[in-house]
């Protein structure tokens, strides 16, 4: 488990000057979200990680992260230096006090650590539109090639609501057995090209 | 003796896996839950398989205390066996019966009067209309299979109408949602299973979502409109509770109607006795309620170290309620084994109790009483026409397929 420490008023990461205190209080003041702790990882590469629990159902780490563009506090929305890796605390046992303490907040990163693939950054056009679709759903940032929906939280509901967003944005309609046998990024994006072309050909 | 089953020795407790579906249909378990409730009621059956081990309760007193103990237990982590062992239910905290506290009572509110006594007025009388028909159309056969041809139809058409299911979709409804926890045949997969419950979620999904442009007079257009302190329930919260409508109004009622059939079937005296006229259909209801128990158990959480018939339990054990058990416990019932119309009292657990006491415990009764009733007014006598049938899975008990013949009065 990799130690984390609470960063004081400005602190490098690859090169960059970030605010982590200026960010945690900007995300507290997000109306999605209920609780937030910006941490630093101790060891070099030094990462920043917002910790952030939802108020509701739904919590857009997009939005968040156009939140804190326009408050200026991380660069422009395109590039990714100085935003901080997002850890949602959701589900069981983070509404506790204990999932906040330092132990209990690098539990929650290690646990989505070891939930992770290494990382292979999706390049073809299904693939970076499916990794949106997941962060939007799965509430996990920086989805890569090897990632698995079920290992990063997907349920039966959440793969109904990728289906949903297929038949909306592409006009897709594919059968649920494709997104379970499929579940890991590289797969599903392939899967839905071969259903796309499939329903090309027709 | 047509549907029974061979009966399993206590000598072989500790060899059972209960979590097994095919044990459940295939085995007679009464000898195994009579020597629990007496050697044994609070037993602890160990971690297998690397999944969690989980305490069994076979005693109604026990039982029936879990189920009003909202302060030590809870059902948001989920409320059965497979569920619970498998991580929790994804569910929990956004359908009603996987919801506890202020919040529970709030979404069940919405649902109440739907479902009272005084909303199903007009649909009891389309649901006693159909057992009639249905039961009319069997008698002008000779034979039926009556777990296909009525008990199947009347809980599914009944639902479905409350949620607002169109006719041209529900036979897909119901092939998916008797797939969803049972099966009828015994290598039902997890992905088959998986496959049906997402197919059903999907179909709400878009359902609701046509419900909040073109709203109608049902369930899915309440809960799509409701308000609850200010804000609308969350798109998962609709979903999620309109998949649990159709799975505990359509299965549950169908395993208590086809097993009523069957126990007239192995019980003739009890039949001449309802033929006859001699008990209330309020009564006999509760008899077949008791009998037939659908829901085999119910399961909780700990939240907190507690005792329950004298034995410890710790924060965050998972405990099972044998409803099966709890409904032929001796201490409780006369004469338990006996299928007995005219029973009274008659506190079965069947429907659970305290806050989650089954919502749909009006119509239930309403569909089951409308059957016997029919069967009263139509039918002079019934027989086996053939071996009925039992579906597989450690949740839902009972028979999909009842092969009898009728004989009009």
């Amino acid at each position: 488990m990799s130690p984390l420490v609470q960063p004081g008023c400005s602190v490098e990461i690859r090169g960059l000057r970030t605010e982590p205190a200026e960010i945690e209080r900007a995300l507290r003041e997000h109306p999605a979200v209920a609780r937030a702790a910006v941490r630093a990882t101790d060891g070099e590469p030094r990462r920043l990680i917002a910790f952030v629990a939802p108020s509701g159902d739904a919590l857009s780490l997009r939005a968040l992260r156009g939140h804190l563009a326009d408050a200026k506090l991380v660069p422009d929305r395109a590039e990714t230096a100085g935003v901080p890796e997002f850890v949602a605390m959701t589900g069981r046992g983070h509404e506790s006090e204990a999932a906040w303490t330092a132990d209990g907040l690098a539990r929650a990163l290690a646990d989505l650590t070891r939930r992770r693939a290494p990382h292979t950054a999706p390049a073809g056009a299904t693939e970076r539109y499916l990794a949106q679709v997941w962060e939007d759903l799965l509430a996990v940032d920086a989805i890569g090639l090897d990632d698995d929906f079920f290992s990063l939280g997907g349920h039966s509901l959440l793969a109904v609501r990728v289906r949903i967003r297929l038949q909306r944005d592409l006009g897709l309609e594919v059968a649920p057995e494709v997104l379970f046998e499929n579940s890991v990024l590289r797969d599903q994006a392939d899967a839905v090209d071969r259903a796309r072309s499939g329903e090309a050909a027709r | 003796m047509p549907g029974s089953r061979p009966i399993v020795s206590p000598d072989e407790i500790d060899r059972l896996d209960f979590t097994d579906r095919v044990l459940h249909s295939t085995r007679d378990l009464a000898e195994v839950w009579r020597h629990l409730r007496a050697h044994e009621p609070v037993r602890r059956q160990p971690p297998h398989d690397g999944l969690p081990g989980y305490w069994m309760l076979t005693k109604h007193q026990d039982v029936s205390a879990v189920y009003r103990d909202g302060a030590h237990f809870t059902s948001e982590r989920g409320n059965v066996l497979d569920a619970l062992r498998g991580g929790g239910d994804s569910a929990g905290r956004r359908m009603l019966s996987l919801t506890d506290g202020v919040r529970h009572g709030e979404v069940r509110q919405l649902l109440t009067k739907t479902f009272s006594r005084r909303g199903l007025e007009v649909l009891g009388v389309r649901i006693r209309a159909m057992a009639r028909q249905l039961i009319g159309q069997a008698l002008e056969r000779g034979t039926c299979d009556f777990a296909t041809d009525v008990a199947k139809e009347i809980p599914l058409a009944a639902i479905c109408d409350l949620l607002g299911v169109p006719h041209r979709d529900r036979e897909r409804i119901f092939a998916l949602t008797s797939t969803m926890v049972a099966s009828e045949t015994p290598v039902l997969t997890h992905a088959d299973a998986w496959r049906a419950k997402n197919e059903v979620l999907y179909y709400f999904a878009n359902l609701s979502e046509g419900r909040r442009t073109a709203p109608a007079e049902d369930i899915v257009t309440l809960l799509t409109s409701a308000r609850v302190n200010g804000s609308g329930l969350t798109d998962d919260e609709i979903v999620f509770n309109c998949y649990s409508l159709i799975l505990g109004g359509g299965e549950t009622t169908r395993m208590a109607i086809g097993g009523a059939v069957l126990a007239f079937l192995e019980h003739p005296g009890q039949w001449q006795a309802w033929r006859r006229g001699e008990v209330a259909v309020e009564t006999a209801v509760d008899e077949v309620l008791r009998w037939t128990t659908p829901s085999m158990h119910m399961a909780r959480t700990a939240v907190r170290e507690v005792t329950v018939g004298g034995t410890g339990i710790a924060a965050g054990d998972i405990v099972t309620l044998w409803n099966v058990s709890a409904n032929r416990d001796e201490s409780v019932f006369d004469r338990p084994d006996d299928f007995r119309l005219s029973r009274t009292p008659n506190k079965h657990v069947t429907l659970g109790g305290g806050t989650h006491f089954c919502l749909g415990s009006h119509l239930a009764r309403l569909e089951i009483g409308a059957v016997l009733e029919s069967l009263r007014e139509l039918v002079a006598d019934l027989e086996p026409a053939g071996e009925p049938a039992r579906i597989y899975s450690n949740f839902l008990g009972g028979v999909c397929s009842v092969p009898v013949a009728l004989k009009g009065r």
